[in-house]
């Protein structure tokens, strides 16, 4: 099904089929990972196969002329509607996700298509891939959203990753009723699916065993000037659910505006302010980057729990490097980066300079209060934290889950009373628990079985002889062992059950 | 069946029920790198079974937090595995199990009827069966040195050895 999305003011009611008004919200997929929606934001897919060439609606005369080169099939029909749409909004459409996706030099990134009837873009530009809409830094109100009654466009399938259009208000809401300038909205239209926009889960939801990467598209203007890059972390002490570390960056020459978003220590602001502030970076993502690293609880219980331990800083600072490297791989020219300290900050300041000779590395405590970048990548991290605990998929099929499990830190009465009563005595938790804090182990060992790992045994099976055994007169008495094949494959001989 | 030397060790005779052999359904068996000190049924199907994933070089999951690799392993041609379980004293053993029990390589041919039901013997029975096993190894996959498959070589090592030799 084709939606398209107008502003109500910019068509009339009856020229679309008696277009839904309002719009059914339940329906309408979650795009990014905030939940309620924002305010204002508006997401509509286009499914291939029923997309709509040439909607109907004022503007469509003015811009008969914007169809360009009058080619069949998917790409034109499709293309037909991008520019429609481009040109009625006073929009231009930014590639999102450049074809060549490593390396600021490949790839055209930023590439910008205006909504030009001078210069029709090629099908093939547009054609066979999902593509986005978006209306960027506007807040809603007064606002429909109508399924437009349009042509079918055959075989329409497939996707352009991430196509983005990105308007001016200028022309925003023409033609009627102007959304006022203090509640515009947000529309964001999208064919196939292919959802970039704030956090998508999806595949932490498939599965949360391990590690997963989440990031916003790079800005074109962070592969072309110097940026600065903060890096943090949310979640490092709870005894449940995934640690999450961020990355967050923008131009030197842009820090000013991030500050101006008053960002501030991700601790310090309520749930609801921290989703308000990223949205509000999300808007400004023609200047601000982020990537985050979601390490579950299972991938901590098993670092640290390992016959080699892999200790919670380690892990902590190279999923920091991994996150800094995974930047400047994407292009970004990353000038300076500060870090808030996991542990003693001059050695790991050390350690990151060493790793980047290059970038001007600095590290200290409570960075996420000191420099607005790192404020920023606290509050990536926080939101990702919590929508990850949120909507945890527990991996396990367990019978009257309780979900309140309280703050998940380990001196929290509810917290401790949920991992009391989760207790399976062979299994120990569900993989939401981080086994290896100490506030868990301790309820193991009260409340489960107990476990004997092969390399728990240490040495007390043949310990050292007695030193007076070797001077005893009688012949030394060893247990005569079985043969080494038998020895070497485990096996014993039995006599009795 | 140690019967000699019946001053050092508590008299027992151990009964298996031929007939269970027959109707052991499979079972999907996991052997695992430590042992649980309990001997219990587990919520294997909830809790273990949903967290395998087929990870880059064989299976993965985790036990108690710490991470297992896995491969399987099948029980050589010519062997069946069998869950074995002991019943407990005192129930009433099914004599249709001795008349219908033909010799069996690991069966006990029945005593005398007379001598059953003494409060040494017992009776064992099937209640699984298996030809295929997951093994698990310790963050590391067991491999083709791991101690079980080399038990497994063993009993075809023993029918050479214990086999008849031509005599010329």
């Amino acid at each position: 099904m084709l939606l398209l999305v107008y502003l109500s003011a910019s068509l009339p009611r009856g020229g679309h089929g008696g277009g839904r008004f309002p719009p059914t919200w339940p329906s309408i997929p979650r795009l990014g990972g905030l939940d309620p929606w924002p305010l204002g934001e508006v997401a509509l897919f286009l499914r291939p196969g029923q997309a709509g060439a040439q909607p109907r609606g004022p503007g469509h005369g003015a811009g008969s002329g914007v169809h360009g080169p009058r080619e069949s099939g998917a790409g034109a029909a499709l293309q037909a509607t991008g520019l429609f749409i481009l040109q009625t909004n006073g929009l231009r459409l930014e590639a999102l996700n450049p074809a060549a996706p490593t390396g600021g030099a490949s790839g055209t990134p930023g590439r910008s298509l205006e909504g030009d009837p001078a210069h029709p873009v090629p099908p093939k530009e547009l054609g066979g891939r999902p593509w986005e809409l978006q209306f960027p830094g506007s807040r809603a109100a007064g606002v429909s959203v109508a399924a437009a009654e349009t042509s079918t466009v055959a075989g329409a399938s497939g996707a352009c990753p991430g196509h983005r259009l990105v308007g001016s208000q200028s022309r925003f809401g023409a033609g009627g009723k102007r959304a006022p300038r203090t509640a515009p909205v947000d529309l964001v239209l999208a064919v196939g699916g292919g959802g970039r926009d704030g956090m998508d889960f999806s595949e932490l939801d498939r599965d949360n065993t391990g590690r997963c990467r989440l990031s916003s598209p790079v800005p074109a203007v962070c592969r072309q000037e110097p940026c600065v890059l903060g890096v943090d972390e949310a979640g490092r002490g709870p005894v449940l659910g995934p640690m999450v570390y961020a990355i967050c960056y923008c131009p030197l020459s842009r820090l000013g505006d991030l500050e101006a978003l008053k960002v501030a220590d991700s601790k310090t602001l309520s749930e609801s302010e921290r989703d308000r502030l990223f949205v509000k970076m999300e808007k400004d993502r023609d200047f601000v980057g982020w990537a985050l690293d979601v390490l579950s609880p299972n991938l901590i219980s098993t670092s640290m729990l390992g016959r080699v331990k892999y200790n919670l800083n380690s892990l902590s600072h190279d999923t920091a490097t991994g996150l800094v490297q995974y930047a400047l791989d994407q292009g970004v020219k990353v000038a300076q980066v500060f870090v808030d300290t996991v542990g003693l900050p001059e050695t790991y300041q050390e350690r990151l300079q060493q790793r980047f000779p290059g970038i001007e590395v600095t590290v200290k405590a409570k960075a996420d209060a000191l420099y607005p970048v790192v404020s920023a990548a606290s509050i990536c991290a926080k939101v990702a934290r919590d929508q990850a605990v949120k909507s945890w998929h527990f991996v396990e099929k367990l019978q009257d889950l309780d979900a309140d499990y309280g703050s998940g830190y380990p001196n929290d009465p509810k917290t401790k009373a949920w991992l009391r009563k989760h207790v399976e005595p062979v299994f120990g938790f569900p993989q939401f628990v981080r086994f290896s804090w100490r506030t868990a182990q301790s309820i193991l060992e009260k409340e489960a079985e107990g476990v004997i790992w092969e390399d728990s045994l240490t040495g007390d099976q043949e310990g050292p002889g007695r030193i007076m055994s070797y001077f005893s007169k009688g012949p030394r008495t060893h247990p005569r062992l079985p043969h080494r094949y038998f020895q070497e494959r485990g096996l014993e001989s039995a006599t009795i059950l | 069946m140690e019967s000699s030397e019946e001053a050092a060790v508590e008299k027992c005779r151990v009964h298996l029920r031929p007939g269970t052999l027959r109707d052991a359904a499979r079972a999907t068996l996991h052997l695992l790198p430590c042992e649980v000190l309990v001997n219990r049924p587990a919520p294997v199907d909830r809790f273990f079974t949903p967290a395998i994933r087929q990870g880059p070089d064989g299976l993965e999951v985790s036990f108690r937090g710490r991470k297992l690799r896995g491969e399987e392993v099948v029980v050589p041609p010519g062997l069946v595995g069998y869950v074995m379980a002991m019943e407990e004293q005192g129930e009433v053993s099914m004599e249709k199990d001795f008349s219908e029990g033909d010799e069996r390589e690991e069966q006990e041919r029945a005593e005398p009827r007379e001598a059953l039901e003494r409060d040494f013997d017992q009776f064992i029975g099937a209640i699984a069966s298996f030809s295929r096993f997951t093994l698990w190894g310790l963050e590391t996959i067991p491999g083709p040195d791991a101690k079980v498959r080399g038990a497994l070589t063993w009993p075809s090592l023993a029918a050479a050895i214990h086999a008849q030799v031509p005599e010329d």
